[in-house]
């Protein structure tokens, strides 16, 4: 029986290191009150829009363009979630406006601009959370994974 | 440093950025291991593909070193990136084992030229050249590892390039890697393979090159399936149709949750979401199997399904569910999906047609193929599919419930839907179809000869494999079973084996000596044929039909029992002409005309070589079979050269060679094996034991000795000896003709 490795199918190690600049980046701008788009290297920027773009993709009701990219980032971004935010949303649609402005939040970071109302603060804040989780959670997998001694199927996650 | 209170913390809490640099040049040196003599083209090229990423992993932790902060990254960004690196290493570090295994001494060379086949059939091309490497497996199964797809998504390209310098879309990242690579060999003065980065490339595993067994190679066109669904930017099986028909939603999964588990119990729309997921990856699996076994069925057609049906029966049982946990659909589902597909109206080249319409004619072979057919679709409607059962992913409840939300989205409509892709990938212009000489390469093998016909057609593997195994079911089993009681049941399936596999090697040799200006006439079996106008030509099917007829009325009266004496060039001709079957006939797999001189036939060496190996063996005494056979085993070592490298043979080197033709000789003759005057003035020796028996069949094991000064390089197809043929004052009596160890050999040494 052929065991095919699934592309597409990743891990929240492949976000690790996105999600880590991101979340550096996010306190920074906290601190300094300021939203700085060139302080966020540009492949890290595309790749936080990415990981988005798959998760809202799948959060929907119809049925996502890459099935196993977008619903491995929805389960990933789900569990970043609840890590990040108290409480857990109780439905997919309350989870679904969560991400969307995590979304929303991450696309107004192209813009320069300043960051000192306290609603706009605290969103920093939880995304920052949310990044440190993802980015947790990849860096626990990759040890899982070492530890296993063989490569297998990144974010075939089995409940 | 002072290894003080904060040094101390520093030092514990950081990776260590020298041991990641250090695996990474670890990294680049067992790339390099993988070398330019020992490895196939293909596996060459993924090795270069790798290089370029692995360099620039090297180059960019060595940019990480920070003298002010030589104890820790800056920051968690950059502990991060040595983290990421530092797993893209481990990645990387683990395709070198599949393409180590790729060297020849592992996977036998036949199923790298079978890949070769297929691949330049039938992968698309408009997705880039592909480069694809085969190596075994160790466990009984068999993987597709689509690198292309996996370098460019996998590889987070914010680790790799974060400021987007070598870069600006995803897409450019791998070419710019490979250019950057490119312009540092150009540097040092080295020749790079190519300079375009391969388009597509890919790492088969394949379980049944551990054991050689032939009859498994068809299992490859699975895996070809693969990486052929895997070449676009969104693999096929991705196909909005499908995407569409098999789609499971999230209101499904917790109507599921809900009517088993009760109102309310579906309240964590995460829960609901990973429940969805495996329910959306086990589609998605079914569908990519099932798109892999319909490409393969199309590449190879009937051989594909035999071969399917017995590794899967080897694997498991019957009563499997429709579609497994893993989504891998169950034995009966895909067996079904396969005989369905091959036996339909829609099936352009339908073998069971073939088998109907040849069954008068070809009662021996083409009837039992009928009837086996036929009893496997009897078989497989009889087939209940079994329980779902023991769910490692769903509690008890939840487990038949949900299986079959994945089982009822896998229906007709969608495995019809996977069917017509299949067939746009594998139009019906390529698909495997039987011609009139499979029948011929039956025969062969049922003559102990390899299936091979002098002129290849370019999709000659599907042919060989299905011929082989319709051999196998026609006769093969029952030869097997007739020796069992000579206890050499398995040898004769290693015969088989053997035959198929010279076969496969010959397809290349048989396929490049055509004549590139031909006349065309009608051959004796009404193929458009030709006669030679050039004086190098592999004799073709038609022209054999063509021969036979003219030497059938020159010599209608004379007998072969008649003639004694060497063979003239018009007897070796005449001979060799003769129909398979004919117990006169002079087997030359395969015939050059060329080769025939005035009393003898020119052969060309093969591509094996077995040459000595240092060892701690203290001498061998001449006659104790123990010490012979260790020299043959540890003191000697097997090597395929590929026709365009050479050999070396130093001066006072004995080697093991053989010729590229495979050599049957009736009950009457018997050949001598002289070497070539131009060679033996070069210091080259042809010192064989030179008599080959009357009804030997194999390729003719040459001893090569150098005893020249300078080292001499043998490239395989350069004519080497010639056989010289004598017809005997009587026949062999059959009990008495050549049976023993080298029957049927194909190597230089037996195995």
């Amino acid at each position: 029986m052929s065991d095919t490795i699934s592309v597409d199918v990743v891990g929240p190690s492949y976000w690790a290191y996105m999600a880590t600049v991101m979340a550096e980046c996010l306190e920074k701008f906290v601190a300094e009150e300021e939203i700085r788009p060139d302080r966020i290297p540009p492949a890290i920027f595309d790749g936080a829009k990415e990981f988005f773009a798959l998760v809202l993709e799948a959060a929907g009701d119809t049925f996502p363009e890459n099935p196993p990219a977008s619903i491995n980032a929805y389960v990933i971004a789900s569990e970043a979630l609840r890590g990040a935010s108290r409480p857990f949303p109780t439905t997919s649609q309350d989870l679904r406006s969560e991400l969307e402005e995590y979304s929303q939040f991450v696309d107004r970071l192209a813009e320069p601009q300043e960051l000192t109302r306290v609603e706009d603060k605290e969103k920093a804040e939880t995304l920052k959370k949310f990044f440190l989780h993802l980015a947790a959670d990849g860096e626990s997998e990759v040890y899982e994974r070492s530890v296993r001694f063989e490569p297998m199927p990144a974010g075939y996650r089995v409940v | 440093m002072p290894l003080d209170d904060t040094n101390l913390t520093r030092l514990i809490a950081s990776p260590s950025l020298s041991g990641v640099t250090y695996q990474a040049s670890e990294l680049v040196n067992e790339l390099h291991r993988i070398n330019d003599q020992d490895f196939p083209l293909q596996t060459r090229l993924v090795r270069d593909v790798l290089l370029s990423i692995a360099e620039h992993i090297h180059d960019e932790l060595q940019s990480l070193y920070d003298p002010l902060e030589p104890l820790e990254p800056k920051g968690p960004s950059a502990r991060s990136r040595i983290l990421s690196l530092a797993n893209l290493i481990h990645e990387l570090y683990s395709y070198i084992r599949y393409l180590s295994a790729s060297s020849p001494h592992q996977s036998p060379p036949a199923v790298q030229l079978a890949l070769a086949q297929l691949t330049d059939l039938h992968f698309p091309k408009k997705h880039g050249i592909p480069a694809c490497v085969v190596r075994p497996q160790w466990k009984y199964n068999l993987k597709c590892v689509p690198l292309t797809p996996l370098l460019k998504e996998i590889l987070p390209r914010w680790v790799l390039d974060p400021n987007k310098i070598l870069a600006k879309r995803k897409d450019e990242l791998l070419p710019a890697l490979w250019k950057k690579r490119l312009a540092k060999q150009k540097e040092v003065g080295a020749k790079p393979l190519q300079e375009d980065l391969p388009g597509q490339i890919g790492i088969l595993s394949f379980a049944a090159v551990d054991t050689p067994d032939a009859f498994y190679l068809p299992l490859l066109a699975h895996e070809m399936g693969h990486f052929i669904d895997f070449s676009p930017p969104i693999p096929n099986h991705r196909d909005t149709r499908l995407v569409t028909a098999s789609e499971i939603t999230k209101e499904q999964v917790r109507d599921v949750i809900e009517s088993v588990l009760g109102q309310g119990k579906a309240s964590d729309p995460g829960e609901v979401g990973r429940i969805w997921n495996i329910l959306c990856q086990q589609t998605q699996i079914c569908l990519r199997e099932l798109l892999a076994d319909l490409l393969a069925t199309r590449m190879l057609g009937f051989s594909f399904f035999v071969a399917q049906s017995k590794f899967l029966k080897s694997l498991t049982t019957w009563s499997q569910p429709k579609v497994l946990d893993s989504g891998y659909p169950g034995i009966k589902f895909r067996l079904s999906t396969i005989l369905e597909h091959l036996t339909s109206t829609s099936y352009k080249a339908s073998p069971l047609q073939f088998f109907r319409v040849n069954s008068t004619a070809q009662p021996d072979i083409a009837a039992p193929i009928v009837r086996y057919i036929e009893k496997w679709q009897e078989y497989l409607t009889s087939l209940p599919y079994g329980p779902r059962r023991n769910s490692k992913l769903f509690s008890e409840e939840l487990a038949a419930p949900l299986g079959q939300l994945v089982e009822g989205v896998m229906n007709d409509s969608t495995v019809s839907l996977v069917a017509r892709l299949a067939e746009t990938l594998v139009p019906d212009d390529k698909c495997c179809s039987l011609t009139d000489h499979f029948f011929e390469r039956v025969n062969l093998i049922k003559q102990e000869l390899p299936p091979s016909l002098s002129r290849e057609p370019m999709d000659a593997f599907a042919e060989i494999m299905s011929a082989s195994w319709a051999y196998q079911i026609a006769y093969g089993e029952d030869r097997e079973i007739a020796r069992a009681k000579e206890g050499k049941r398995v040898e004769e399936y290693k015969k088989t084996n053997r035959l198929v596999f010279k076969a496969i090697e010959l397809i290349p040799v048989c396929q490049s000596v055509q004549s590139e200006s031909e006349e065309t006439v009608p051959g004796e079996d009404g193929i458009e044929s030709s006669e030679p106008t050039s004086t190098s030509q592999v004799i073709k099917p038609g022209l054999i039909g063509s021969m036979r007829k003219l030497f059938k009325q020159s010599n209608e009266q004379e007998s072969f029992s008649e003639k004694r004496g060497v063979l003239s060039c018009t007897e070796i001709q005449r001979r060799a002409c003769l129909p398979i079957s004919d117990a006169a006939r002079i087997s030359i797999l395969p015939l050059r005309l060329d080769a025939i001189n005035g009393a003898s036939l020119d052969v060309r060496l093969g591509n094996w070589f077995a040459y000595a190996r240092r060892t701690k063996l203290r001498g061998v005494q001449i006659g104790n079979k123990e010490q012979e056979a260790l020299l043959r085993t540890i003191g000697r070592e097997e090597t395929f050269v590929p026709s365009d490298q050479s050999f070396l043979i130093h001066p006072g080197d004995l080697v093991l060679a053989i010729t590229e033709e495979f050599i049957a000789l009736p009950n009457d003759v018997m050949a001598f094996v002289e070497g070539k005057s131009g060679l033996g003035r070069l210091g080259l020796f042809i010192a064989t034991a030179t008599q080959v028996a009357p009804g030997f069949h194999g390729v003719v094991v040459l001893e090569l000795a150098n005893a020249g000064t300078v080292p001499l390089e043998l490239q395989p197809e350069t004519p080497i000896a010639q056989l010289v043929f004598q017809v005997m004052t009587d026949p062999v009596p059959p009990g008495m003709l050549y049976k023993k160890k080298y029957h049927c050999q194909t190597k230089p040494l037996t195995y």
